[in-house]
């Protein structure tokens, strides 16, 4: 890893020629059901990530079921045809090893590190629950009680998270994103076994998914085994496009959140474009010069010299469908929300104007540049940096190619993309409004 | 394939476990007292800056909670060379960070660079450790903004049981105090505070500087010698600590927040220094009991129950004290449902222990996670300061699957019995305590806190 990458880094500083020898993958190949396998191997430590992400999240779900991707993420550690429940997790750490996996908006991906002795293992593992998962009521009710309580610590008893849920679901109408991707709470309630299998036969389809293998392993040896344990798993037809139907945000929406809460807060979300976009980019750079670090614009001027908040972010989505560009501020006591929102506007409206300084974007590509290199360091670092370009830019190679498409952003382009997606047609703003606890008593339901 | 010249870290297989080879550390220590240990760790091109100066929040005055945390968040916020906005600047530019943070032991500045940008990052990094003004403005400003963050924890669940449980489970010992300040001390906290905890704390003949990364260590030591030579040495000051005592009986606290639909639960008592000679038999006995995804409270809560999403036991351990503690959370309906099993669970672990399966499997996961968790440069360099730190021998990390696979099942069954109390148990909910409170007086003896007590 340390000379490709030193390399690497004098190509950044004279102007990015080749990327390509970054990414040193040795071998890339699909077996006969469609699913596609990358392998890598680095021997720095003697473990192994073996990974897979699925080309679904809560962007392919539809009203009635939503937070199903998340709630099957989790029914794919109950057991398979040959593992029992929880056998899965017993067998990885036995073996000096874990598990995890996340589900977001596009992408559901799973991972496990573990001792190189125990890759055959694993391979049969993951083989079992992709080709013969156990579907059935008691995988199905023990996650759903689980995930409902996940969705209650993560959003209903989190202020800004809830704020959030708001801010998405008031920005998209029809599409997908407007959901949560944990689920309402209603829906989680109705979820049906049926509901599950047809869900694991539309989207857990092996051409549907990519195979992530990083660590201390011999690529050579890989593919035999993958052919030999996966290209059994039957497959089913790739799912079809999911069809865009947001139309185009014509005007301001205001929503007012009223719970339980000490300090007022806004969030604030401009739609912008897909991943597809060359936008992206300067639009992630963007985000970096309004919020990263002390001396970034939000932070400099609203929470240190005018001391209007407590917290200030700025994030852009990268998803495959437009996702939002969005803001977030904890006022300080007696500070109103309309200061912080005007102080924003005021900010954003002088990069539409003036763009940045020289600085501030060698600055925020340096971070982007700091951010790959601390990906980089470790196996599952790497896993996950490409399986999310393979599945929401398209092609995991993307990955390295984006320290390139960094580097050709211009003061100019970061001026121009403020200029056309902060528009205030485009724009959505959640206010918090907080309550005492003792008034919000009378209208609290418990669930 | 990422090619690698050397292997830098090395796990080989011997026929009864695993051996972790680290790459070799260099030792100096300057006229002043000032401790350097260099580590060269070439995997990616980072340099890794970590000063570590004994004393920490439990040293606060009495009443001037937040005096270590001030002075360290003060430190970056102006220097005989730089304004706080200068600073920012700076570290910012390199696309690295910096950071000055207190705990309750110790104080420790980070900094960390791309390598091509050590000259840069070390200048910053030792101008915030030798040469901070601790500018007025900057005090009003922090202590403003910190006035505003503890109203905002009252909105967070979790941070208020945790809160809540250190406090009370310490009682009236230094490790219990708010170390982020309280609205009464950061009212109180003067610039003379600072400069008076600064001038005792940041001591050559008290700190030790580590890095960590892709460097040649004569190059490197020269710089840092060259920074840090001319820093005056002074008095150190005494850290020691009594002992906090345990709590006994069943001791209960239910923070009233009366709209949160789940309640937060921390149940636990004091727990081990970090000398205590059980570490090894204690951490291998908590992964069994709470830690990794297969321990029984993950089984019994989560697995069979659906009762939680999570389900954990720690044991958090300092220089004269820790505290050992359980933390999970439920629907409201269910809070005696999980205590029960969190008790029925204490008392099978104290009892029989693990089984061998679990014994062994615990021990193999701690290997695997031990090795792995030292891929970074700021993983190493604050192991390489915690040897140092709180004098473990110098051989801590190459010996330390070793001694978790030393560790006997009968090991195991003596620590389950001694280190995980049962009759004597402070619990603490955070929930809308007086639906709660008919049905958790069964446990022990119940005290309320209104929310603005427990955050003060």
């Amino acid at each position: 890893m340390l000379r490709p990458i030193a390399i690497n880094l004098l190509l950044f500083l004279v102007g990015f020629a080749a990327q390509a020898q970054l990414l040193d993958v040795d071998d890339e190949f699909t077996l006969s059901n469609g699913l596609k396998v990358v392998a890598m191997e680095d021997h720095t430590v003697p473990s192994i990530c073996f990974s897979i992400a699925f080309r679904t999240g809560s962007r392919n779900e539809r009203p009635g079921i939503t937070g199903i991707s998340h709630l099957f993420e989790h029914m794919m550690f109950n057991g398979s045809k040959n593992y029992e429940p929880t056998e899965f997790d017993k067998i990885l750490e036995a073996g000096g090893g874990y598990s995890n996996a996340y589900t977001s908006r596009d992408i559901t991906f799973y991972y496990e590190e573990f001792n190189p002795n125990l890759l055959d293992k694993v391979l049969d593992m993951e083989a079992d629950r992709l080709g013969w998962l156990k579907i059935d009521t008691a995988n199905l009710e023990q996650e759903r009680g689980i995930v409902q309580e996940e969705r209650r610590v993560s959003t209903d008893n989190s202020v800004s998270s809830k704020m959030f849920e708001d801010l998405y679901a008031a920005a998209y109408v029809v599409h997908p994103y407007h959901n949560p991707v944990v689920g309402w709470m209603t829906d989680l309630d109705n979820i049906t076994l049926q509901d599950a299998k047809d869900y694991f036969k539309a989207y857990y389809t092996p051409s549907n998914a990519t195979v992530f293998v990083v660590g201390d392993f011999d690529s050579k040896a890989l593919r035999p085994k993958m052919e030999k344990l996966f290209s059994s798993i039957p497959s089913q037809p790739t799912p079809g496009a999911i069809n865009n139907a947001e139309s185009q945000q014509q005007g301001e929406r205001r929503v007012k959140l009223h719970k339980v809460a000490e300090l007022p807060a806004v969030a604030i979300g401009y739609k912008t474009v897909g991943v597809s976009s060359p936008d992206i980019y300067p639009l992630n750079l963007l985000a970096t010069v309004l919020s990263r670090g002390q001396s970034s614009r939000l932070y400099k001027r609203i929470l240190y010299e005018l001391e209007l908040v407590t917290e200030i972010g700025a994030w852009v989505d990268e998803y495959i469908d437009p996702g939002l560009f969005s803001f977030y501020a904890q006022m300080q006591p007696g500070k109103s929300v309309a200061d912080a929102e005007e102080e924003i506007y005021k900010i954003i409206n002088g990069i539409a104007e003036r763009g940045v300084t020289k600085e501030e974007l060698h600055k925020a590509i340096n971070m982007a540049q700091m951010d790959y290199i601390k990906e980089f360091t470790t196996n599952v670092g790497i896993a996950n940096r490409l399986a999310y370009y393979e599945v929401v830019h398209g092609d995991y190679r993307k990955s390295v190619e984006v320290l390139d498409r960094y580097a050709r952003v211009t003061s100019e382009d970061l001026k121009r993309v403020a200029k056309q997606y902060f528009s205030e047609r485009a724009r959505t703003v959640v206010v918090l409004v907080p309550e005492s606890s003792t008034r919000s008593d009378l209208g609290t339901l418990s669930n | 394939m990422r090619k690698i010249l050397t292997l830098v870290l090395v796990v080989s297989s011997l026929s009864f476990g695993q051996k972790i080879h680290v790459p070799p550390v260099a030792r100096f220590v300057l006229e002043n007292g000032l401790t350097i240990i260099l580590m060269e760790y070439k995997k990616v091109p980072l340099v890794h800056l970590r000063l570590v100066a004994r004393g920490g929040s439990a040293q606060d005055p009495d009443g001037l909670e937040g005096a270590a945390s001030m002075t360290t968040s003060l430190m970056r916020e102006g220097t005989t060379n730089r304004t706080a906005p200068e600073i920012a600047e700076a570290i910012d530019l390199t696309g690295g960070s910096l950071t000055v943070a207190s705990g309750l032991d110790y104080c420790a500045a980070k900094a960390e660079v791309m390598a091509k940008d050590i000259d840069a990052g070390l200048d910053l990094f030792s101008d915030v450790i030798l040469n901070p003004v601790f500018p007025v403005e900057e005090i009003k400003r922090e202590r403003k903004r910190r006035l505003a963050k503890l109203d905002a924890l009252k909105e967070e669940p979790s941070s208020i049981a945790s809160i809540t449980f250190s406090k009370t489970v310490y009682g009236s010992h230094p490790y219990g105090r708010q170390s982020f300040g309280t609205k009464a001390s950061l009212e109180l906290l003067k610039r003379e505070h600072l400069v008076d905890f600064y001038r005792r704390t940041f001591l050559p003949n008290n700190s030790m500087l580590v890095a960590v990364g892709d460097f040649n260590s004569q190059e490197i030591l020269g710089k840092i010698k060259s920074v840090f030579d001319g820093w005056r040495l002074g008095a150190r000051r005494d850290v020691s600590l009594p002992p906090p005592s345990l709590v006994r009986g069943r001791n209960i606290v239910l923070v009233n927040k009366a709209d949160v639909t789940q309640t937060q639960i921390r149940v636990g008592n004091i727990g081990v220094d970090i000398r205590n000679p059980d570490y090894f038999p204690i951490t291998v006995a908590n992964t069994v009991f709470g830690g990794g995804f297969t321990s029984r409270l993950v089984e019994e809560l989560r697995v069979k129950r659906s009762l939680t999403y999570g389900a954990s036991s720690r044991f958090s351990r300092y220089m004269f004290g820790g505290v050992y503690s359980i933390d999970t959370f439920t629907k409201n309906k269910t809070i005696t449902e999980t205590i029960n099993v969190v008790l029925e669970e204490l008392k099978k672990f104290r009892e029989r222990g693990p089984t061998k399966e679990e014994w062994q499997k615990a021990q193999n996961y701690i290997a695997g996670s031990f090795a792995r968790s030292l891929q970074t440069p700021a993983a190493l360099a604050a192991e390489i300061s915690d040897i140092e730190l709180y004098g473990f021998p110098k051989d801590y990390l190459e010996s330390y699957i070793e001694n978790i696979r030393a560790v006997q099942l009968a090991d195991v069954q003596r620590v389950a019995h001694e280190y995980f109390p049962l009759d004597d148990l402070l619990l603490v909910l955070v929930t809308p305590a007086q639906e709660t409170l008919p049905a958790i007086k069964q446990y022990g003896e119940v005290s309320i806190l209104e929310l603005r007590d427990a955050i003060q």
